[in-house]
């Protein structure tokens, strides 16, 4: 799931505890923002703390002045025949191409496990913003492949684009007789478990019970930890799965395989989902008479207000995108450049053949 | 209230704000509240006949909502709702394809348009609960964009560095600058909304000098100093686009621009971000389509919403200048201030085609870098004229605040701090605490 | 010889700022270039521009905090206030000629320097820390003001944010005779003299009824502004003699006086006998039902069962006749000496207060700390 799917994930169920709503409308407390905050933070300690320390086997650091593909495409290809050999995990860091101040070289990694190839497309040059300069693509060299001795198997399921800043790690590791290829696999280690997220919570207690005590303080754990919680069970509906067990059970349990975390449908279901809860929840506890705590804004019954306010608008939203929804895969536009060099280079290929 | 009156005011509101829109720096609501200041300052209008003053003003406002895309994208001078159209709007000129981006956005705000009327009898059933069930808790959601804002930012560091620390400091930079940025915005806000900075002649126009050194100028500098140069604009009989991208663009932008116009200090720009992240977009096109669709449905949602029967809710510069001299309304005044959006929008839309041709023909003809330079002067000299030497003085601290992301790569809208930070915290209870802290008390 | 890189195929028609300007070769990110050794100066621009916004924006809101520190808001005559002044921040001194207070907490007045009237306005919990704080105005007080105006439908009104921007210099009202207040007396700070002869509980907070022999009013306190009154609460015990000033008001054509601050509230006299409150007599807690809402009980009973919620604790009230629930409010909570003993499972308490109900569920809500003593189960 997207960050925002996490971070509201984690409003709405904070949104359960009445206490905590009513805290937020009488005592004028931030507690629910704790929901958001701890929906979206296993994400945030990944990628912005534990991402840096996560250890490189080799780094993928092309020529700025002499870009070629072929040679980032070996690199790669000898990485996972590495971890395929020496059966343990392998991390390559593929580093951006810098070629100016706000200009950056594109490359383009595909896994074509099909084929058993690693393929490299030097894409044009593009500014910070991802402006390509159209034409500023290597003449020579520009795709690169690597005929791969062992099987693959690609699990991200899209090339990954290494364009600006900060370039991916991607990690191959041996399962049986193939490679899986993991991307970023510093991502949903141990950050994703529930003993994790219990520490975490522990830690916005002991702040919260420094400033209001400990009999309200603990009531900030509880919200923050489910929301927590939250986070790990949502990315249980995609396909990566997490090591939720940490440090129990170290291995990575898979997801259920019901999302793609990226998908713009269901994270967009989900997103108004969580929102109609919100709304659904702030309603139980907020009266129309504050002081007698008496009368509600909303009287329908559960049934009718979420059939209104949900089944039926997200029935007539799948039905509109079934009918009208765009079938064909929307892509990056230098994934859509890559593609494009690499049926260049197919065609080029059987013409050199017939002449 | 005849229909001639109304067209009338409508073609006059629409035609005024095309004026307004192009000259950088100048807000609708600045100038609207001036007018309204000097015409109707003994409560009663002098200029506009009563009736036809809220047709005239929403006409004002749809007219800006949909043509500030023109200084914005052309000159590189936004305001701090269109701040988010500039960065793909850059990458469409190019690519010489300005006019088309232009067009792009307000194709997305008729789609807002559209996606208002259709939403009407929602409006009328659901807003004013929702009005009330949100009222207490305003401050912890307006806490939560926050929240989400700062947390949603991703490092930018190389990753080259040998060591974990180098590479968390390295990648924390940009972090840092844009959490700098938005305490700087915010420490700012708290000291001009509890201290008189600007002398009390200029003060309508306090919060002015420092929004346009915080979006304007630092996009401005850029463009003079990095040398930008535009390659001949292509004026295109159709848009890349189909229907389908259209309407989800147009439903993204709606959503956005609708959390926007509901709650209070947020803008179109942050409504977009957020409604974006929340459908997922990527395609550029979905996104300037959908910034189109925000901004318009935030500056015009936010005033229309006074109009709702029954809502009674005051969102929006306009909506807070004019309250005082409207009462509640009836569904006859919603239909007829819709119908008065969709002519205005109509009207805007064939302008913003027709101005964007204008300003290309300039671009075209005039050293990009030149024109740059002369927007820079307009900006200074609208400030020092309506705000004078300490109006300057704040907006040379906006410009030092908003190039911070500009040179640290972090997000623009953290300067949304200004107001976001004072004002939620002024909800919270908490705002006066922080005014002491400074020993701004 | 080799030919330039900036030549080569794959590199040609980068972008100007690529290459070296003293040799023509692809330089790339490096600041020097590699084949030639001059430096490649457009990095400046970019250099100089972190180096200044982060100065700038650093030192300029600094310095813009310093100066601010020391700005004086500037006294306003309410004459010279013009539609080009919203949004100012200002100060005006002057007689406040009308004061309310609101069921959010809010507070407003008007104030009249002489030039003209203006009111000023403060939201809710700005009015509630202006109550707490003794800093709410009432008719005839003298105030300086200062905070930011609003220009709404042809008037201004000045919007205040922080308490301790309101200064007021209070002046005494002239004690009145209940029966001679009229309406040429509304919207004026007036004070009487009288006992209190009974309570009553409303939506929004309690009027409570004061005799002086000859003539009756009613005198509203807001729930809102309860909490500021502490002990002071106590005087408004049925039986106490008080003396009370306040803003003189109207409702369905009744005369009442809403009492803002605990400064306003005086005792005027040692308590009349006991018998002046009939409402209070011992109760059995099986006699509570319906029919007793909204009145005044006694009732004693052993603590069985504790709940907390987030602005106070429920306790569980038995006698032999039955059960009900006791609401002690955080606010009431922290008056009560030795709480923690006294809110207790095992307790035995003798709770005064009024029967409300609360989700279909009786309770009896103590109205001050005074409300709960303990007590024997003899008694």
């Amino acid at each position: 799931m997207k960050g925002i799917t996490h971070f509201m994930t984690g409003v709405a169920v904070s949104s359960f505890f009445g206490r905590a709503v009513e805290m937020a409308e009488y005592d004028r407390s931030w507690i629910l923002i704790l929901g958001g905050m701890y929906g979206i933070m296993a994400d945030t300690l990944d990628f912005k703390f534990y991402a840096f320390f996560s250890r490189d086997d080799h780094e993928v650091s092309p020529d700025p002045l002499r870009p070629d593909a072929r040679t980032v495409a070996a690199q790669i290809g000898k990485a996972i025949e590495q971890a395929y050999d020496e059966n343990r995990m392998v991390k390559i860091k593929c580093h951006t191409i810098r070629v100016g101040a706000d200009l950056w070289r594109q490359y383009v990694i595909k896994f074509d496990a099909e084929k058993g190839e690693v393929v490299v497309v030097m894409n044009p040059i593009v500014t910070t913003s991802q402006i390509p300069y159209v034409g500023t693509e290597p003449k020579e060299h520009r795709v690169g492949r690597y005929k791969l001795r062992v099987p693959l198997v690609e699990t991200h399921g899209r090339p990954t684009v290494v364009d600006i800043m900060n370039g991916p790690q991607i990690g191959f590791k041996r399962t049986g007789d193939h490679v899986i290829v993991e991307f970023i696999p510093f991502h949903r280690t141990w950050t994703h478990s529930f003993f994790v997220g219990f520490l975490a919570a522990a830690v916005a207690a002991l702040v919260a019970s420094l400033g209001a005590g400990w009999g309200t303080g603990w009531y900030y754990g509880l919200v923050a930890m489910v929301a927590y919680w939250s986070h790990l069970a949502s990315d249980l509906t995609g396909y990566m799965g997490a090591s939720f067990f940490w440090p129990f059970w170290k291995k990575r349990t898979p997801g259920l395989g019901w999302f793609k975390a990226q998908n713009p449908h269901s994270n967009f279901i989900f997103n108004y989902f969580c929102l109609i809860v919100t709304i659904f929840n702030l309603n139980r506890f907020t009266y129309i008479d504050p002081v007698s705590r008496t009368g509600h804004y909303i009287a329908a019954s559960p049934l009718k207000y979420f059939l209104w306010t949900f089944i039926i608008p997200i029935g007539a939203y799948l039905l509109l995108a079934k009918l009208f929804g765009r079938k064909e895969k929307e892509e990056k536009e230098g994934v859509v450049l890559a593609e494009q060099a690499m049926q260049e280079e197919a065609v080029d290929q059987m013409e050199g053949q017939f002449t | 209230m005849d229909v001639l009156g109304v067209i009338l005011w409508t073609v006059a509101g629409t035609l005024c704000a095309s004026i307004v829109s192009l000259m950088p720096a100048l807000h609708i609501y600045n100038v609207s509240g001036i007018l309204i200041i000097l015409t109707m300052g003994a409560g009663t209008s002098t200029l506009i006949p009563m009736p036809y003053v809220p047709v005239f003003m929403m006409a004002m406002v749809v007219g800006w909502a949909i043509l500030n895309t023109v200084p914005a994208l052309f000159l590189g001078a936004p305001d701090e709702s269109a701040i988010f159209v500039v960065l793909p709007g850059q990458k469409y000129m190019m690519q010489g394809r300005g006019y088309e981006a232009a067009a792009l956005t307000g194709i997305g705000a008729l789609a807002g348009i559209l996606a208002m009327l259709a939403a009407s009898p929602v409006f009328f059933r659901a807003l004013p609960k929702l009005r009330h069930i949100t009222r207490p808790h305003l401050f912890w959601i307006m806490g939560l964009i926050i929240t989400y804002m700062l947390m949603s930012e991703w490092p930018k560091g190389s990753g080259r560095q040998k060591t974990g620390w180098g590479r968390f400091i390295d990648g924390w930079k940009n972090l840092g600058a844009g959490l700098l940025t938005f305490l700087l915005s915010g420490i700012l806000g708290f000291i001009i909304l509890n201290k008189p900075i600007i002398p009390i002649q200029y003060s309508f126009q306090n919060i002015m000098p420092v929004f346009v050194g915080l979006f304007a100028i630092p996009w401005v500098l850029g463009n003079i100093f990095c040398k930008t140069e535009i390659p001949p604009q292509y004026i295109c009989r159709t848009a890349d686009l189909d229907v389908r991208f259209w309407s989800r663009g147009g439903f993204g932008g709606f959503l956005g621009g609708m959390i926007a116009a509901f709650l209070p200090v947020v803008t179109g720009g942050i409504g977009g971000f957020i409604a974006g992240h929340a459908t997922a977009q990527r395609d550029d096109r979905l996104f300037i389509i959908s910034q189109g669709a925000s901004k318009s449905v935030y500056y015009i949602g936010s005033f229309l919403l006074a109009f709702v029967p029954g809502l009674e809710l005051t969102r929006g510069g306009m909506a807070w200048m004019l309250r005082p001299f409207t009462s509640a309304h009836s569904y006859e005044d919603y239909w007829r201030i819709m119908g008065v959006i969709m002519l205005s929008g109509g009207i805007s839309f064939f302008l913003l085609l027709l101005y964007s041709r204008l300003v290309i023909r300039l671009i075209n003809r005039i050293n990009y870098r030149s024109l740059s330079v002369a927007v820079l002067f307009i900006l200074l000299a609208v400030v020092w004229g309506v705000s004078g030497i300490m109006g300057l003085a704040l907006m040379f601290v906006g410009t030092g605040i908003g190039l911070l992301p500009v040179y640290y790569h972090s997000r623009r809208m953290n300067c949304m701090g200004v107001l976001l930070l004072p004002i939620t915290l002024n909800m919270g209870g908490v705002g006066q605490h922080v005014a002491r802290f400074m020993g701004l008390v | 010889m080799s030919e330039p890189p900036s030549q080569s195929p794959g590199l040609q028609g980068l972008p100007e700022e690529t290459l070296c300007p003293s040799c023509g070769n692809f330089v790339g990110a490096y600041v020097r270039c590699p084949y030639c050794g001059a430096e490649h100066r457009r990095r400046m621009s970019i250099r100089f521009f972190r180096i200044f916004s982060m100065v700038v924006s650093l030192g300029g809101v600094f310095l813009i905090w310093l100066a601010a520190r020391g700005i004086e808001s500037p006294l306003i005559k309410v004459r010279d206030i013009q539609p080009l002044n919203a949004f100012a921040y200002v100060r005006v001194e002057g007689e406040v000629t009308r004061s309310s207070s609101y069921a959010d907490g809010g507070v407003s007045f008007t104030v009249d320097d002489g030039t003209g009237t203006i009111q000023v306005r403060a939201y809710g919990e700005t009015g509630k820390e202006m109550a707490a704080a003794g800093r709410v105005p009432s008719a005839g007080d003298r105030v300086t003001a200062e905070g930011t105006l609003n220009f709404r439908g042809g008037h201004f009104t000045m919007i205040v944010n922080l308490p301790e921007k309101v200064h007021v210099r209070r002046v005494d009202a002239p004690t009145l005779a209940i029966a001679s207040l009229g309406q040429e007396h509304i919207e004026r700070k007036v004070k009487v003299q009288g006992t209190v002869t009974g309570a009553l509980e409303f939506g929004k907070g309690t009027t409570y009824t004061l005799s002086d022999g000859v003539g009756t009013i009613d005198v509203v306190l807001w729930h809102t502004r309860r909490d500021i009154f502490g002990d002071r609460l106590r005087l408004l015990e049925p039986g106490r003699q008080v003396s009370v000033q306040g803003r003189l008001g109207e409702y369905r054509g009744k005369l009442q006086i809403t009492l803002d601050f605990p400064g306003d509230l005086r005792e005027a006299g040692p308590p009349a006998a006991p018998a002046a409150a009939p409402a209070s007599a011992m109760a059995k807690i099986g006699d509570i039902s319906r029919e007793t809402l909204k009145r005044e009980v006694v009732i004693a009973g052993t603590v069985v069962g504790l709940r907390s919620f987030s602005r106070g604790t429920a306790l569980e009230l038995a006698d032999p006749t039955g059960k009900v629930e006791v609401v002690v409010w955080d606010s009431l909570r922290r008056d009560l000496p030795r709480a923690d003993d006294l809110l207790k499972e095992g307790a035995i308490l003798r709770v005064r207060g009024i029967v409300g109900e609360y989700r279909d569920r009786l309770q009896v809500v103590p109205k001050s700390a005074a409300g709960i003593e303990e007590t024997t189960i003899a008694e």
